[in-house]
């Protein structure tokens, strides 16, 4: 009777439960949560020009902010909607606010985005802007990219807001005609970027800045070192280095030490598990070169 | 710390909870299940209300009311596509879809070519070489290398020629980049996945277990 070959600690490790490893990250990003690190925080470039994109925005200016998310991405896009909301509410511009992702992410804005906002009362009164003459919000536009079209070269193609109001009765949409009424176009979203920037941002020249998720990141990096995005923000990350420049932590800074930490923690598990596969690789050739010689 | 005592809190726990058992408990689990067909079905419903009552009145039903009467076409047009589920007259459905996709892919031609090509890709091959720092000009240098062998690696007419050097360097560059480019791509998913974790530890630990931040 052959007696079977216990699997040595390569083997157990390599092998190991997923939820071994589901329970480590777990705890990778609760104890952060609740016992913040304090760990340093580089400040990105592209972060710093978001930042300034909104600072330099004349007085009086419209904006057309596209705060553009599905429940899921609430978490990770959720905090960098508050934070560019907060920084445009201090300054003197009319804000318009626009929807083609998906259906519930005008739901998004009203639930999870605005209560979180400095200030905010109800959807009549975001800080001291007042619903229909500094701020409005045209709700979900059904047709994507034809529909972005369509409402840059006519603004008045919706014919009632987000709450049902005619857009004739919103004092703030008498003056605005076109997409060139915009000083900036913030687009703080998972997706729609290229669509954003070939139906807006290229036709009508409007300095655009996006908050990406951190799938998108690399696509958009290529646009801003183009020019053709005036800043961007990383996911929760770059939300973090925003809210510090703005002196305002909000979720995102605290979510930071949970980020290191966790990415720490996937490295040593990537780093372990290919340390493993070559090592038995090495063996293998080894025992194999034994046998030919 | 304070737990919630806000029902709509409770529920959202709940739900959360019920999506985490696929990590801990069975994959195919009731739990995880209930939450699924909840949120696929919930989220199918509101889009219907939302995409299609709200925009059906707020794009064909005033307009049309107040004289603007052309605007029944596009919508016979539309509602063409509904013929799928008729047996004889099925092929009607290709009209709205036709439309679709025709006027798509005219509205993208010029934005893709005005931004990805002009804005882009001419800007990234000829404005940004030269850097007073080092670093930067070799980062941008490598980025016009891969940018030609990528779309050198997409070019399928060259035949026989292709398969020999010095194409066959320029083809491996070119996969190498795209490799590159998919890696960090990965990466930043990875980085993504965590933020929505942490964004649901968020909230179950500030806003229904009453953890202070």
């Amino acid at each position: 009777m052959t007696e079977k070959k216990q699997p040595g600690i390569l083997d157990r490790i390599e092998n190991i439960d997923r939820k071994v490893i589901y329970f480590i990250v777990t705890l990778a990003v609760i104890l952060p949560l609740i016992n913040p690190i304090g760990l340093p925080l580089n400040i990105a470039e592209e972060s710093v020009n978001y930042k300034n994109a909104i600072d330099d925005i004349p007085d009086g200016s419209n904006v057309l902010c596209k705060i553009d998310m599905e429940a899921g991405l609430s978490g990770e896009l959720g905090p960098a909607g508050v934070a560019t909301i907060n920084q445009l509410l201090e300054k003197p511009v009319k804000l318009v606010f626009i929807f083609f992702y998906r259906g519930d992410c005008p739901l998004v804005f009203v639930n999870n985005i605005l209560p979180n906002v400095n200030g905010y009362i109800d959807t009549t009164h975001l800080g001291n802007k007042v619903y229909g003459v500094d701020w409005v919000s045209l709700g979900y536009i059904e047709g994507h990219e034809s529909a972005m079209a369509k409402l840059a070269e006519d603004m008045h193609f919706v014919t009632v807001d987000q709450f049902g109001n005619k857009m004739s009765d919103l004092p703030l949409m008498q003056d605005i005609k076109t997409a060139s009424d915009f000083s900036l176009l913030i687009h703080v979203g998972g997706g729609d970027n290229a669509p954003v920037l070939n139906q807006f941002s290229t036709p009508y020249k409007l300095k655009t800045i996006c908050a990406t998720a951190g799938v998108d990141y690399v696509g958009v990096l290529q646009y801003y070192k183009a020019g053709v995005y005036s800043g961007i923000l990383n996911s929760l990350k770059g939300t973090a280095e925003y809210e510090f420049l703005l002196g305002q932590p909000g979720l995102a800074i605290v979510a930071t030490d949970a980020i290191s930490v966790i990415h720490v923690t996937l490295l040593v598990l990537i780093i372990i598990g290919n340390a493993i596969y070559i090592y038995k690789r090495m063996v293998k050739k080894d025992v194999k070169g034994g046998v030919t010689e | 710390m304070t737990i919630s005592m806000d029902p709509g809190i409770w529920l959202g726990a709940f739900m959360t909870l019920a999506v985490f058992s696929y990590f801990f408990g069975p994959t195919k689990n009731p739990l995880f299940k209930f939450a699924e067909s909840t949120v696929v079905g919930g989220a199918l419903g509101y889009t219907i209300v939302i995409a299609g009552a709200k925009n059906l009145e707020s794009l064909a039903y005033n307009k049309i009311v107040a004289g603007n009467v052309i605007l029944i076409i596009p919508v016979i047009v539309g509602l063409l596509i509904y013929t799928r589920y008729t047996k004889n007259y099925t092929y009607l459905a290709r009209i709205p879809i036709a439309f679709i996709v025709g006027s798509g892919i005219a509205v993208a031609a010029y934005g893709i070519i005005s931004t990805n090509i002009i804005a882009n890709n001419l800007v990234a091959v000829t404005g940004y070489l030269v850097n007073k720092d080092l670093a930067t000009t070799f980062t941008n240098a490598w980025n016009i290398i891969a940018l030609i062998t990528s779309i050198y690696y997409f070019y399928f007419t060259g035949g026989k020629r292709q398969e020999a050097p010095p194409f066959t360097w320029l083809n491996k560059i070119g996969r190498y980049s795209i490799m590159l480019f998919m890696g960090a791509s990965f990466g930043n998913t990875i980085l993504a996945r965590n933020a929505l974790i942490i964004g649901r530890a968020q909230f179950l630990l500030y806003s229904w277990l009453g953890f202070s931040p």
